[in-house]
């Protein structure tokens, strides 16, 4: 029952926010529910190849996607994934809670500002759409960049939805919505390879594996019924208080035993 | 008249996104698969897995296949409209071709993993 109303409360509030699972997901497991670190961010990427799954057929006829990028990214972020299974599953615990405090950190900060990343930078006009060779370009710096980010992803379980819708944006000139469907149709292939890579190995009670999962699913449409209707920058921001005081504990924990 | 756009409208839309309801479709077998057999199909005791040792999360490998084969039929079918206009084929061939290899590394790891 615990994992039940654990799933509830996170698919809830990950879709009230509008933030990917596993920031939400990875420290509840591993702060309230007991679970090592490890088996957080196992739980965490199948909760994401759910949300890709199941979430994204919605998105994709609200946006008109560019089918033809999005195998480019998916490479990508197999590759990505990949690579960030194995890291992830053979560096040590000290490196993999670094890492994940740090990703967690800038996710905060980034929830602080109304427009995320993007209010760093602005989005450049893209006249010549039509010119092929500066849509492979992009197409090619994107691609690049998915990897990165799809190794950092699958490391420390968090989605990437933070990273990569910005990345879509900024780089490849794509509308918001349209990023967004995108981020949501390619972290899947990023999730499974990473959960099939090495996260495997990894052992889980699978009832509480299941509730957990059902839990999310309920939750979620109780959250996006409630968006509308609540002030969800404020609430972001209340939620970033939060992120910022579990990736400083996180440190500061790790710092301890390791010192 | 309107009404009629708007059925063929979404008639197109279902038609377009059939192939991710399929996938759809196959992640939930997948996945009541994998409860049915993690609870002794309706006893209910549940062990403590390594998520590896459930073949059946090898099923994930077979779901990302179908939605590339899907993905590469939209695109094949996009590729074949695009001959008689002038636009580039270009982005829809280098997209089949990376569905391709996506596809081939998953069936690749699917079968070291099994």
């Amino acid at each position: 029952m615990i994992f039940l109303s654990l799933g509830l409360l996170v698919g809830f509030i990950g879709s009230l926010l509008g933030i990917g699972g596993g920031v939400v997901l990875v420290p509840y497991l591993h702060y309230v529910a007991g679970l090592t670190f490890r088996e957080a961010i196992a739980v965490s990427l199948f909760a994401i190849v759910c949300t890709s799954l199941v979430a994204s057929l919605k998105r994709m006829r609200e946006s008109e996607m560019d089918f033809t990028s999005l195998p480019v990214f998916e490479i990508s972020m197999l590759l990505g994934g990949l690579t960030g299974g194995y890291l992830g599953a053979f560096v040590s615990d000290f490196v993999l809670r670094i890492v994940f405090s740090v990703v967690l950190f800038f996710t905060a900060t980034m929830m602080i500002f109304r427009g995320g990343l993007m209010i760093f930078f602005r989005p450049r006009k893209n006249k010549n759409r039509r010119n092929a060779d500066n849509m492979t370009t992009k197409t090619a710096a994107v691609s690049v960049l998915l990897f990165f980010i799809g190794t950092i992803a699958s490391m420390t379980g968090l989605g990437g939805g933070v990273l990569i819708v910005p990345t879509l944006v900024l780089v490849a000139g794509y509308s918001m919505r349209k990023a967004s469907a995108t981020s949501l149709y390619i972290m899947g292939v990023m999730a499974a390879s990473a959960l099939l890579s090495q996260w495997g190995s990894v052992e889980l009670t699978m009832a509480d594996f299941f509730l957990l999962l059902g839990g999310i699913f309920c939750g979620a449409p109780l959250g996006f019924s409630l968006a509308d209707k609540v002030s969800a920058l404020l609430l972001r921001r209340m939620f970033a208080v939060l992120l910022f005081f579990v990736s400083i504990k996180t440190i500061w924990q790790t710092l301890g035993q390791a010192l | 008249m309107k009404k009629n756009v708007i059925n063929r409208r979404s008639k197109n839309l279902k038609k377009r996104f059939l192939w991710v309801r399929v996938t759809q479709l196959a992640f939930l077998v997948c996945l009541l698969s994998m409860a049915a057999i993690s609870t002794d199909f309706g006893q209910v005791s549940m062990y403590t897995h390594h998520l590896s040792d459930f073949k059946l999360l090898y099923m994930l490998y077979i779901v990302f296949i179908v939605r590339g084969l899907g993905l590469m039929f939209v695109l094949q079918k996009s590729a074949a409209g695009l001959q008689k206009k002038t636009a580039s084929r270009r982005p829809v061939i280098r997209g089949i071709v990376c569905e391709l290899l996506l596809i081939s590394i998953l069936i690749f790891l699917a079968y070291k993993s099994f």
